[in-house]
Formats: structure tokens, C-alpha cells, sequence
């Protein structure tokens, strides 16, 4: 995420993506680093030792980076390891923000069909539908990767290994139904 | 061709749904269901007050009760018929590796011997919350017999003095027993580099390092170092491997691991080199036999009546207390509900691996032969009893001394 | 000894672990792929163990954790997801390569250096045998707690430009890894209540939330594959590529041989294990080698050679504290204790004693391990490498069945997937803002371990610990490092400060 600083105007910059995410992030380690030392006062020494030497020793960077970050109005995202940084996407936003909305999307509800109907349908079912959907699959290439999924599941985990899966809210729904 | 794609994706996800709903695993936490019918039992017969033995010998005075009539005998329990072809599950609250996990897998092992041929073990680890998830599991499984597993100490120990877990009643879940109930021996061993004797621990001008776990895992020092003694318990060691390597390289000057089989198993030159100077026993004290293979002879104090200590009645009462307390570790249960036949076999099959030559053996390799002591179910309900029966305040000190009073509960 | 090493070799090469070898090698192979791992080996290895000849099931154990170790970079490299605890350090230089379209270059050289560094871990093993207890006694827990430490502390000075947020994600990476049961009194720390968050923060939901979602993301929203160049080369599936990245790997031999005496080294440090091995040998490779602070990072295929090396060298290291002191010198030797008192044998003295012929079997499968899989990975890396052209929309939901299932599985439990997408979401974040993300996982891993030694060190030594000479060994090396690390620092600020003056002169 590069940005044309002299292009914006001081409240434009402080609005910026650029700079409200990094200051999201610094608001997320303060409240940790906050809540960690509120809570250590009811813990032994043991207990508390390494968590405030921890904040004692991060505050000062914490603080460094909220002063940087104020000062210059934006973040830095060249400056990092194992990282090649993202990628130029589109020139136009609307493509980039649908591919997000995409992700996110997809993403969220593979994680909640899991909740909602369990492993055994959303992996296969989230697999097959990407793959026609987004990847114009066909969907007999499409329900393969979806059988190999569901044979590691009911015969390596299931089978084998006696591993349990989850119990899909919808059958506790039914059960409680059909105990009423 | 977009309304068949849809079509199609929509029948796909159908069948899939219907597929996944009809047969999508099973919630490691099940939901209770009611009780599964047991082998079918005939009217009861009032039980019979216990008669002479053959021997002439008998456990309990015998009497002239009379036995109805109409009593009929209670048939067999089919256990082929029951566990045949089935999986017990055996729950333990630790990774795959894990103390417990190990201790699950020997006695599934074991298990194996004693149950119908076509029963399977298999164990599930369902680790966290320190292991109360997977106290959960095994307090809301079906009250079938095909769910069991050990307790962590903590838990357990935690509802014996304080009784706050929900739907953990140590009445009506069914005690299966403990093989490190009653230790054999134990004995408190200094480093000769550090001192020879009591009176020079007293000299020394400071205190005695001894490793452990965590609070409450050495409840004896605990207490001495509280009341005056010479000891500072250092926290955080992983485990009895971890201990003996720091007492070895100097870290440590103090330990209990020096027992027949741990000081033995790992560092069998400690013996040899005559560098451990016994002290005390903390619950009973370790064969004659052993002490002289330390170079010591002479009868091994209590650590209560090593002079120099002064002790409060009231400690004193919470201490023995917290002693049987710490005694109520890897304790293996049942559910409650399993219908009684279901428990007898249980029992009897449990009673058989806990004495298992093969077992033992095999705890003896993973270091728990020094803790062996079969406890049953009888014996950890007169302790919780008689811990509940303390006075409050008294109470309030066992939970402190036993290191679960600061556990975060439900 | 002798007779050992022949009862070792005959036992070892009889048909039981070879056909064990045998089944585990595919399965090997595959489970590198998997991200998130796969076919849990261990776990059915230990279901079977009191039923096994030790004689196969403890070979079969090592052989798979040494395998498993030679394919995991497979991922790091590929997808830039690490594969593995050990392989976080291959993504800085390996991701980059693939993305160049080197990803067949950067498998070969991993590969050579993987089979290297697992024979030179093997090999240190054998030499060490007969003294391993001693060595082990003389290092205590204020020498492991500072080598916990310096392998927190070096990755985030690795974060070239960024060390200020490099060392405040580390310091962030440590608070919340604090989170759950301490281990020093059991109390429960910082859990807001939630029952979850009693046993800390687990891994494989973090490590994958925080590398795998943004990562995965990149690619979706960008609409590109992995290989943005030499497409044509990586289709085409030459083994040229392959057979380049070996021959780099042996022009920079040394370096292998160095890194690999690092991992083996820290390996034997009871419960460090390859995370901070491959670290600290990435470090020093980056702070040794000509040229590095201005290379790595951008695709310098010694910045994949180190901390692969280094990976495999800790498989023999890691085996001396499990097997001579019956102390886990890492996750996977905790299971490979389990398996021997499974399988009846007494860990300890006896291990150099009535069952040494046991324990050189097992340093020879590690050198097997190497030897059967790396050429089999060889083989088929140019068709491994393809995976880096697959189009994202087909790549992004395969990959994500594989994590979730994976994650589900550590601990059958949906908190780890709740986790997973809240670590994924921060990981989006963290990568969007240029705060390095390794430092968190790293102090997510050694966080007991450096809290634990701490407080042993400073209860058990006090301040003399500062007059053992092991410890002052240790603490020079970390000053070293650290000054090392400020100096590259300062150097790469002064060159991209002159590279944007150029720039901007022109």
C-alpha cells in the first residue's frame, strides 16, 4: 500500500487508510499490553515477572511508533521481513474491492457453514462451489478435489483415527426439535 | 446454461447438506442422552449379609438373615455381548505425548487384555483449559460404559475441598480407582556436596533449593519452609526428568526424586557415588533396604519429627488433610447414570489391570513405580468426606496449602 | 560400540522398518504439502506402539519426523505459508524466488542443503554419544533461558528498517503468549473470561491465521499466481532449475556446514527445537555472508540454504535430551517419548547402555530419511514447482479446505478456527502496515520456555548466574548479535537512503 503523501491534506492524511489501520493496530497492542497489566495485579510473582518486564520493555517502542507515526502520517510498509509486500491489484478499485468482498466473502462462510452444517458439508460443498463459481470449473473436475477432502475426513480422521468432528448447529436445532 | 449451472449447484448442495446432516460426526462434548438399557435384570434379590467362607474365615460376623424365598440369582453380565465389536473412548485432557496421554495409552493397552476380544480402546485427546475440557467430555458423555478416562489432580482435588464444578459430583460419578494413590515410599534427599545431615542443613545459613511443578505438588516442604524450615521450592520444572537433570548439574540441592526408581532409572551413579544424604518421608518411608544401599542406616524420620520445626495444630490438621488430598491424582472415572452391571464389570476388569504385572512395568518406565498404590473408589470418597467435614476455616487452609484455590472454575 | 553399531545395522535393515519406511514415505511426502499437517503419523504410530517391535515403531517415528522436516519447506517456499515450525526463516528469501519463477532453483538448493544438514545432524549425534549427558549437564537454565531469548530477539532484528515495530511485535508476540496458565504458579492470566484461552494461545491457529490468510489474499485480490515471471520455464518443468539451486548449494558448503552445527547445537537445548535453530542460523548467515544485508530478503538463495540446513541438523540434536534425559527437546520428541515408554524402553542411561544399538538405529534413519526422501523430492520438484502457476481462484479454496481441516484437527475444537480467522485477520493487517509477523509466532513458541528458565535462573542462580562462564559465553554471542544486527541495520538505512537519493537525483 504506497500512497501520494504530498497529494493529500493534513486531515486527509490523518483519515487515510494508510494511517487509520496502523493506528487500529497500535490501539490493539496498547489495549493488550493495557489489559495484561491491569490483570497482573492480582497474580503471584511467578506469574507477573515476564509479563510486565514484556510491557516495560515494549511501551517505550509502542510509544516511539505512535510518535513516528503521527509526525510523518503514514505507515511503512517497504520496511519489513518475509514479505514481498501486496501486490499492485488493479488500477481499478471497484475490481479490487469485489475480489475482497470475494475473499472475505468466501472465507466467512466456509468458516460459518462449518458452524451451521459441520465439515462434512461445508469443506466439499465451500470447494465445489469456489471452483464453479469463481474459477469456472467444471463441476465434474470441481467435485474431485471435494471427494478427496471428504475421504480424508471420513477414513483417515474418522475411520482411523477415531477423530470426532463438530456437531453442525442445525442437527442441534433438529434434536432439540424432535425432543420438544 | 446459467439457470442449469445453478440448478446443478443447488442439487449439489442438497444432497451434500442432507449427506453431512444425516451422518457429520460427533460433538466431542456430546449432549447427555437418556440412559441406553442395560443387560435386562430380573426383579432384585435383596442382597445377602455376607456368609462364612469355606475356610471358616469371613470379613464380616456372619448372621441368620434369611434369604426370601423367591430370590431369583442375578444372570451373568454378557460383557461379550455388551462391549463386543464397540470402541471405548478413553478421554484425556492432554495433547498426544502429554503425561496423561501416555498414562491413558498403558492402561488402554492393558485394557485390552481384560475386555472382550473385540473391544477397541482408542484414546481422544481433547487438550485445554487444563484438561477441563476434557473433564467436561467425559462428565457429559452417554452413561453407556464406553466413555472413561482419567481426571487431572487439580480438578479433582478442587471439588473434593471446594465442590464448585458443575455437574461434578464425586457421589454420583463412578469412581473407578487410582494407581498412584498410595505411594510405596517416599524419601526427601539432600546433596552430600551441600550438607551430611539435618543439623547441617540447619547450619548452612540458607535455605535448601528444591524443584517442583507448581504449588501444591509438594505439600510436606511446602509447609516447612511456611513454618520456618530451611526449604525454598523453586517452581516451573516440567516434570520428575527435568528435576533430577537440574539437581544433577548443581541447580538444585534438594529432592524427593531419589527414590528406587526415578533416582535409579536416570541417574543410577547417584547412589553409586553415595551423593544423596537422606533427610525425612513425608508419607511413609521407603523400604530399610533401599536407605542402606544410600548409606544410611538408622530408622528415616517423618518430616513432623525433625527437630527444629514448630507446627500449629490447626496447619497441622489442614496439613494431613492436603496430604490425602494430593493423593486423589489420575483418578479414572465413569460418567454417571452407567447402570450398575455395567460398572461391576467395570470394576472388576479395572481391579485387574491396576495389579497387571505388564502395567506396572510400564509405569515403572514412565516413571511413576515410586507412586504406585492402587487406590479404589471406597478409599478417595472417605478422603473427600472427611475433607468436607472440616471446619471452614480449616478448609479454606487445605485449598490454600493444595495449590487449586486460585483455579479458575466453569 | 562396534557390536552395537551391527545389531543396530541388522535390526534396522531387516524387512519390518524397511516396509515401515516404506508407508511412511509417500505419506511423508504428502504431509508436506499438506499445510497444517496432513496424516497425522504420530498420533497412529502411538495408537499402535505397545503392539509394535520397538525395533519398528521408534525408526518408523524418527524416519517420519526427519522426512517430514526435509518436505516441509515445500509450502514456505510455494505458497509463502511456513510449512512447519522450522521453516518460517525459508519464506524471506524462498517466497520471493517463486515468485521470480525460481521456485524449482530455490527447491533444489533447500533440498542439497536439507540432506547435508541431516547428515551432519546425524553425524554430530554419533560423535557426541558417548559424552551427550555430560555436555548436557554443564548447560543449565540460565544458559536456556538466554538461548530462548536470542532466538526471540533475533528475528525481530532481522527487520531491516523496521526494527522499532520489529521489536514492539516481539514484545506483542510475548504478551499474548503469556496469556493462559502459568507456568510457574498456575495461575490463569489475561484470559477475559473465556475457558479457551486457559491453555494460551495455540499455534497452528496462529502460524497459519497469520502467514496463510494474507498471503492467500494477496494472490486472490491481485488476481495473480504465485510465479509473476519465467512462467514459461516453471510450466516447461526442466530440471534445470532444480539442478542450478544444488549447485549453489554447494558452492556455499561452509555455510551449510555452518548453520548446521547451530542446529545441531540448539537443538540439544532441552525444549528450544528448530524454531529458534533456524533463526539464529538464518542470522548468522545474514550477518556472516558477503553482500547479505543488502541481498536477503529479495530472493538470495542463501537465505534459504541456512535455515534448511540448520532445519534438518536439529533432528539428531533434538534426540539427546529425549533420549539420554527423558526431557522432550521439542513437540515432536514429546511424542517420540511416549513412544519409547510405549513400547517399553527405559529413556536415560540405558539408551547408551543395554539399548545402544536402539539409539544408533535411530541416528542412522535420520541419515536414511534424508537419503530416500531428498532424491525423491528432487525428482519431482519441477512438477512440485508448478504448483506456483496454478491460477489463485483454483489454489486460494484448496489450499483453505486443507488449513481448516487441519486446524480443527490440533485440538477438535472450533475455538481454533474462531482463532484462526481473528490471527488471519490481524496477519492481513500486519502485513498491510509492514509489521513483521515472525516475531509473534516465534514468541507464541518459546514463550514458556523463556519464561520458565527466567524464573528458574533467577531463583536458582541469582546473580551468579553472571559468573558462569557457559553463561557469559552465551550473553557475548547475544551481544554480538545484537550489535551485528543495529550495524546491518544502520548500513541498509544508509544504502536505501542513498538509493532514494539517486532516485531521486535522476
Amino acid at each position: 500500500m504506497t500512497t501520494s503523501d504530498s497529494e493529500k491534506t493534513n486531515s486527509q492524511k490523518f483519515l487515510s487508510v494508510e494511517f487509520l489501520g496502523e493506528v487500529v493496530l497500535l490501539a490493539v497492542v496498547g489495549a493488550v499490553f493495557a489489559y495484561m497489566l491491569w490483570d497482573s495485579q492480582e497474580w503471584g510473582t511467578g506469574a507477573w515477572l515476564l509479563p510486565r518486564i514484556t510491557i516495560a520493555f515494549g511501551i517505550p517502542f509502542w510509544a516511539w511508533r505512535i510518535v513516528s507515526l503521527f509526525r510523518t502520517r503514514i505507515s511503512d510498509p517497504d520496511a519489513q521481513i518475509m514479505d514481498t509486500g501486496f501486490l499492485e491489484a488493479d488500477a481499478d478499485n471497484n475490481v479490487v474491492a469485489k475480489r475482497w468482498i470475494k475473499l472475505v466473502g468466501s472465507t466467512a462462510g466456509l468458516l460459518v457453514g462449518i458452524w451451521l452444517f459441520g465439515f462434512h458439508v461445508a469443506v466439499p460443498g465451500y470447494t465445489i462451489l469456489y471452483l464453479m463459481v469463481f474459477a469456472g470449473a467444471k463441476w465434474y473436475w470441481a467435485i474431485l478435489p471435494a471427494i478427496f477432502f471428504e475421504g480424508i475426513m471420513i477414513f483417515i480422521y474418522g475411520d482411523i483415527l477415531m477423530a470426532e468432528w463438530n456437531t453442525p448447529l442445525v442437527v442441534e436445532w433438529w434434536n432439540a426439535f424432535q425432543a420438544n | 446454461m446459467r439457470v442449469y449451472r445453478f440448478i446443478s449447484i443447488a442439487m449439489i448442495s442438497m444432497v451434500l447438506l442432507a449427506f453431512g446432516i444425516a451422518c457429520g460426526g460427533e460433538d466431542p462434548t456430546p449432549t447427555p442422552k437418556p440412559a441406553p438399557t442395560a443387560t435386562p435384570v430380573p426383579a432384585a434379590a435383596p442382597t445377602a449379609t455376607p456368609v462364612p467362607s469355606s475356610s471358616g474365615s469371613s470379613s464380616a460376623a456372619p448372621t441368620a438373615t434369611p434369604v426370601p424365598p423367591t430370590a431369583t440369582p442375578e444372570p451373568k453380565f454378557d460383557a461379550e455381548a455388551y462391549f463386543g465389536n464397540k470402541t471405548i473412548r478413553v478421554i484425556t485432557g492432554t495433547s498426544p505425548g502429554g503425561g496423561y496421554d501416555v498414562f491413558s495409552r498403558l492402561v488402554s493397552a492393558t485394557a485390552e487384555k481384560y475386555f472382550p476380544e473385540s473391544t477397541r480402546f482408542v484414546v481422544q485427546n481433547l487438550p485445554g483449559g487444563g484438561q477441563y475440557r476434557g473433564l467436561r467430555a467425559l462428565l457429559d458423555a452417554d452413561p453407556d460404559g464406553l466413555t472413561t478416562g482419567p481426571v487431572h489432580s487439580r480438578w479433582f482435588q478442587r471439588q473434593a475441598i471446594v465442590g464448585d464444578i458443575t455437574d461434578f459430583d464425586l457421589e454420583k460419578i463412578y469412581i473407578l480407582g487410582s494407581p498412584t494413590f498410595s505411594p510405596r515410599g517416599d524419601v526427601f534427599c539432600v546433596d552430600k556436596k551441600v550438607a551430611s545431615s539435618w543439623e547441617e542443613v540447619l547450619a548452612l545459613g540458607r535455605p535448601l533449593l528444591m524443584g517442583a511443578a507448581g504449588p501444591g505438588n509438594e505439600p510436606a516442604v511446602e509447609f516447612m519452609a511456611k513454618n520456618g524450615g530451611p526449604f525454598k521450592l523453586v517452581y516451573g520444572y516440567g516434570g520428575t526428568s527435568e528435576i533430577m537433570a537440574a539437581f544433577d548439574r548443581g541447580e538444585l540441592d534438594f529432592t524427593n526424586r531419589c527414590g528406587p526408581s526415578t533416582a535409579g532409572r536416570l541417574f543410577p551413579e547417584w547412589a553409586e557415588e553415595g551423593r544423596l544424604v537422606p533427610l525425612f518421608y513425608e508419607k511413609k518411608p521407603v523400604s530399610s533396604d533401599y536407605l542402606a544401599t544410600l548409606g544410611y542406616t538408622g530408622k528415616l524420620p517423618s518430616f513432623l519429627d525433625l527437630p527444629g520445626l514448630t507446627v500449629d495444630p490447626k496447619q497441622l490438621e489442614a496439613l494431613q488433610a492436603n496430604l490425602l488430598v494430593t493423593d486423589l491424582s489420575r483418578v479414572f472415572i465413569l460418567p454417571e447414570g452407567v447402570p450398575a452391571d455395567v460398572r461391576k464389570y467395570w470394576q472388576d476388569q479395572f481391579d485387574k489391570i491396576m495389579v497387571d504385572e505388564g502395567f506396572i512395568e510400564s509405569l515403572g518406565i514412565a516413571g511413576y513405580t515410586d507412586d504406585y498404590g492402587y487406590g479404589k473408589s471406597g478409599e478417595m470418597l472417605d478422603i473427600v468426606r472427611r475433607v468436607r467435614d472440616l471446619d471452614p476455616s480449616t478448609r479454606e487452609l487445605v485449598l490454600e496449602m493444595s495449590g487449586v484455590g486460585k483455579l479458575v472454575v466453569n | 560400540m562396534w557390536e552395537a553399531s551391527v545389531s543396530a545395522a541388522q535390526q534396522l535393515f531387516s524387512p519390518g522398518p524397511l516396509i515401515a519406511f516404506a508407508i511412511i514415505t509417500p505419506i511423508a511426502l504428502f504431509n508436506g504439502v499438506m499445510i497444517a499437517g496432513g496424516v497425522p503419523v504420530f498420533i497412529l504410530l502411538l495408537s499402535f506402539a505397545s503392539q509394535l517391535d520397538p525395533f519398528i515403531a521408534l525408526p518408523a517415528a524418527v524416519f517420519y519426523a526427519a522426512a517430514n522436516d526435509a518436505t516441509e519447506p515445500i509450502p514456505s517456499i510455494l505458497i509463502g505459508v511456513p510449512g512447519s515450525r522450522g521453516s518460517q526463516a525459508t519464506i524471506i528469501d524462498g517466497y520471493p524466488m517463486a515468485r521470480q519463477g525460481r521456485a524449482g532453483e530455490a527447491l533444489g538448493a533447500v533440498y542439497l542443503s536439507s540432506l547435508i544438514g541431516g547428515l551432519v545432524g546425524a553425524a554430530c549425534l554419533m560423535a557426541v554419544l558417548p559424552v551427550a549427558r555430560e555436555i548436557l549437564k554443564v548447560f543449565g537454565s540460565a544458559e536456556f533461558f538466554l538461548l530462548g531469548l536470542l532466538g526471540i530477539a533475533t528475528v525481530a532484528l532481522l527487520s531491516t528498517g523496521a526494527m522499532v515495530k520489529g521489536l514492539l511485535t516481539a514484545a506483542f508476540g510475548l504478551a499474548i503468549a503469556l496469556i493462559g496458565f502459568s507456568p510457574i504458579s498456575g495461575e490463569v492470566r489475561a484470559d477475559l473470561g473465556i475457558g479457551y484461552l486457559w491453555e494460551g494461545l495455540p499455534l497452528v491457529p496462529m502460524l497459519l491465521g497469520l502467514f496463510a490468510i494474507p498471503e492467500l489474499a494477496n494472490l486472490v485480490v491481485s488476481n495473480t499466481s504465485i510465479a509473476t515471471d519465467r512462467l514459461d520455464e516453471v510450466l516447461a518443468g526442466s530440471s534445470g532449475d532444480v539442478k542450478k539451486g544444488m549447485r549453489a548449494a554447494l558452492r556455499h558448503k561452509w555455510l551449510i556446514v555452518r548453520s548446521s552445527l547451530i542446529g545441531a547445537f540448539v537443538g540439544m537445548m532441552p525444549g528450544l527445537g528448530a524454531v529458534p535453530a533456524h533463526w539464529i542460523a538464518y542470522a548468522q548467515a545474514r550477518q556472516t555472508e558477503k553482500g547479505a544485508s543488502e541481498t536477503f530478503g529479495t530472493g538470495d538463495i542463501r537465505g534459504v540454504i541456512a535455515p534448511e540446513a540448520s532445519n534438518n541438523s536439529v533432528d539428531g540434536g533434538v534426540l539427546v535430551p529425549t533420549l539420554f534425559f527423558s526431557i522432550p527437546g521439542s513437540p515432536q520428541m514429546a511424542l517420540i517419548l511416549a513412544m519409547l515408554i510405549l513400547v517399553g524402553i527405559q529413556p536415560g542411561p540405558p539408551m547408551l547402555d543395554q539399548h545402544l544399538d536402539l539409539t544408533i538405529a535411530l541416528v542412522w534413519t535420520i541419515a536414511l530419511a534424508n537419503i530416500i526422501v531428498v532424491p525423491i523430492v528432487l525428482r519431482f520438484a519441477p512438477l512440485i514447482a508448478r504448483v506456483t502457476i496454478i491460477p489463485p481462484n483454483v489454489l486460494f479454496p484448496l489450499v483453505m479446505a486443507i488449513i481448516v481441516i487441519g486446524v480443527f484437527q490440533t485440538s477438535q475444537s472450533l475455538g481454533d478456527l474462531a482463532l484462526f480467522a481473528i490471527a488471519g485477520i490481524l496477519g492481513l493487517f500486519m502485513k498491510a502496515y509492514g509489521w513483521p509477523r515472525p516475531p509473534i509466532v516465534i514468541a507464541i513458541v518459546l514463550a514458556e520456555v523463556v519464561e520458565k528458565y527466567l524464573w528458574l535462573s533467577v531463583n536458582t542462580y541469582g546473580w551468579t548466574m553472571f559468573q558462569r562462564p557457559q553463561f557469559i559465553a552465551i550473553l557475548v554471542v547475544v551481544l554480538i548479535a545484537a550489535m551485528i544486527g543495529m550495524r546491518v541495520q544502520r548500513n541498509a538505512a544508509k544504502i536505501q537512503a542513498s538509493q532514494a537519493d539517486s532516485g531521486s537525483e535522476d
